[in-house]
């Protein structure tokens, strides 16, 4: 199983080609027949559906129609825990047989209890744990199995996708789920999504036509417990500064109630440049020959500075305004980035920001040294430099390139600016584990 | 007499937001005063530069969230403002 620590992977959406050989490769083992075939493949309305379709090939079923028959006493694959430093709390251990008392926790898309076990009832089955005190991580243990073939299992806390996994025998699959995704009322809420159910009343004589999918046997919830309080976003933040390039951090920032006096959170300017203003400490900056409003795409005035190529909002409105409101309001946003640009080189200057660099597109590693080297020349700073998520770094990632800078790594599919939005959350969980890297070494 | 913090704070709140009948309640966060955003607190810190003479830093402002934290960072301005004097 991949390293699935608290993974946050992409969304439901319609496939993409990479998905398409993914999936051919993990259910049947195998890349696609054709071109053809991963255009088909990608017409469809999500992965899940792509997943069920591959499940319910002929070819699926006889590759492992053979494994299941030639080995049904393979003992259960009992997956690697991630590694943790840390010690686990054990939180709740749901048996979810008859008379296991597990009912309480069991939303839609369960059968009745058996001796062993439970089996889910049609396309997803829905769990409530409560998750006890606050925990930076949980550890979730699923020990499942299939019904009659191999069913592909989403496992989504909250809204985001913690799991993705072809389950093909018994096993136990070890799930670490971020403190962020449990609710506020201290609950974290479970969806299964398991593809392509079956009914026994089509595998033999008997009548039973219930869509089983997998058998839950027991569920385990654990916390992470690290000797540390989990961090509350809104302490960490002042840590924090944007430098754009878009404004996503912005709005994380706004999310978490915190609104700081900061030059480029709704600001921008081209990498270049940054790097240059960083280095000349914004030297004549804001020009007021170089500066404009421009009308912008709803009734709001830009603001440009050209001499540096800045672009930024202003939340003036230009409804109704008189072309005598323009010079007024010219003038205020240009005070108001004089007095930017003070707070924004008292801090450069200072120890320990970590700055906050998400571009509009993708940029190599090349050119984001030397916007570190300017950063690490005016202060002890660090750069949090945040890229899209893909397969191999998923979403919530964050890793140390060097001293002070640091990469993330955020789904571009997630959605919402709502306090506890999956993007929301993923920022939160980025910069939780940014401070983790970089306090120590400031 | 100097002017209570608060009244000048509420002063100033007032004409950046352009609420006149605005009242502003010590416990009160900033975030729940409609129209004191990102971009109004600004010119409510500018306007309070202009007011007391003086030139915050950007460390004074890393936590300014609820009324009162406005009225801790005037009266230490103030204080250290007499004490220079004196």
């Amino acid at each position: 199983m991949a390293d699935i620590g608290s993974v946050l992977l992409p969304q439901l959406d319609q496939p993409t080609p990479q998905d398409v050989i993914r999936a051919y490769m993990l259910i049947l083992g195998r890349r696609p027949e054709s071109q053809a075939a991963i255009d088909a493949l990608c017409a469809l309305p999500d992965v899940m559906t792509l997943g069920e379709r591959l499940l319910r090939s002929a070819e699926f079923r006889a590759r492992f129609r053979h494994e299941l028959l030639t080995s049904p006493e393979a003992p259960p694959a009992v997956q690697e825990a991630p590694r943790a430093s840390a010690a686990t709390v054990p939180l709740q251990r749901l048996a979810l047989g008859a008379g296991g008392g597990a009912e309480a926790a069991l939303g839609e898309g369960w059968s009745v209890g058996e001796p062993d076990g439970r089996w889910t009832i049609g396309g997803q089955s829905v769990l409530s744990l409560p998750a006890g005190l606050a925990y930076e991580e949980y550890l979730l243990r699923l020990e499942l199995k299939p019904y009659h073939t191999p069913k592909l299992l989403q496992v989504e806390a909250a809204g985001v996708t913690v799991l993705r996994e072809l389950v093909r025998r018994e096993t136990v699959l070890v799930i670490r789920i971020a403190g962020e995704l449990v609710s506020a009322d201290r609950t974290l809420r479970l969806r299964l999504r398991h593809a392509a159910p079956e009914r026994p009343c089509d595998h033999s004589s008997s009548r039973d036509d219930r869509a089983l999918a997998l058998k839950v046997r027991t569920v385990t919830l654990e916390g992470l417990d690290r000797g540390a309080p989990p961090a509350d976003p809104r302490s960490l933040a002042p840590a924090f500064e944007s430098l754009g390039e878009d404004c996503a951090f912005g709005f994380y920032e706004t999310a978490i109630g915190h609104e700081p006096v900061s030059l480029f959170r709704y600001n921008s300017v081209p990498l270049a440049r940054l790097i240059q203003l960083l280095e000349d400490r914004l030297e004549g900056f804001p020009r007021p020959d170089s500066a404009a409003l421009v009308l912008g795409d709803g009734d709001e005035y830009v603001f440009h500075e050209r001499s540096i190529g800045l672009v930024g909002h202003t939340s003036f409105s230009c409804r109704g305004a008189l072309p005598t409101d323009e010079a007024l309001l010219l003038a205020r946003q240009l005070k108001r980035m004089r007095f930017l640009k003070r707070m924004f080189n008292q801090r450069v200057d200072g120890d320990g920001t970590i700055f906050v660099y998400r571009a509009f597109g993708p940029e190599p590693l090349g050119a984001m040294l030397p916007l570190w080297q300017a950063l690490r020349r005016r202060g002890r700073n660090a750069l949090l430099w945040v890229c899209d998520a893909d397969e191999l770094r998923p979403c919530g990632s964050v890793e140390r390139l060097e001293d002070g800078l640091l990469r993330g790594y955020v789904d571009p599919a997630l959605v919402g600016t709502e306090p506890g939005s999956p993007r929301m959350r993923a920022w939160a969980i980025i910069c939780r584990r940014a401070w983790r890297l970089w306090e120590p070494a400031r | 007499m100097a002017e209570s913090a608060l009244v000048m704070l509420q002063a100033i709140v007032r004409e950046v937001l352009a609420e006149p009948g605005l009242t502003l309640r010590e416990d009160a966060a900033t975030a729940d005063v409609p129209g004191w955003d990102s971009v109004t607190n600004v010119e409510i810190i500018l306007a309070l530069e202009e007011r007391l003479g003086v030139e915050f830093h950007v460390g004074e402002l890393g936590r300014m969230c609820v009324v009162a934290d406005y009225l801790r960072l005037i009266e230490a301005r103030r204080s250290a403002r007499t004490v220079e004097e004196a």
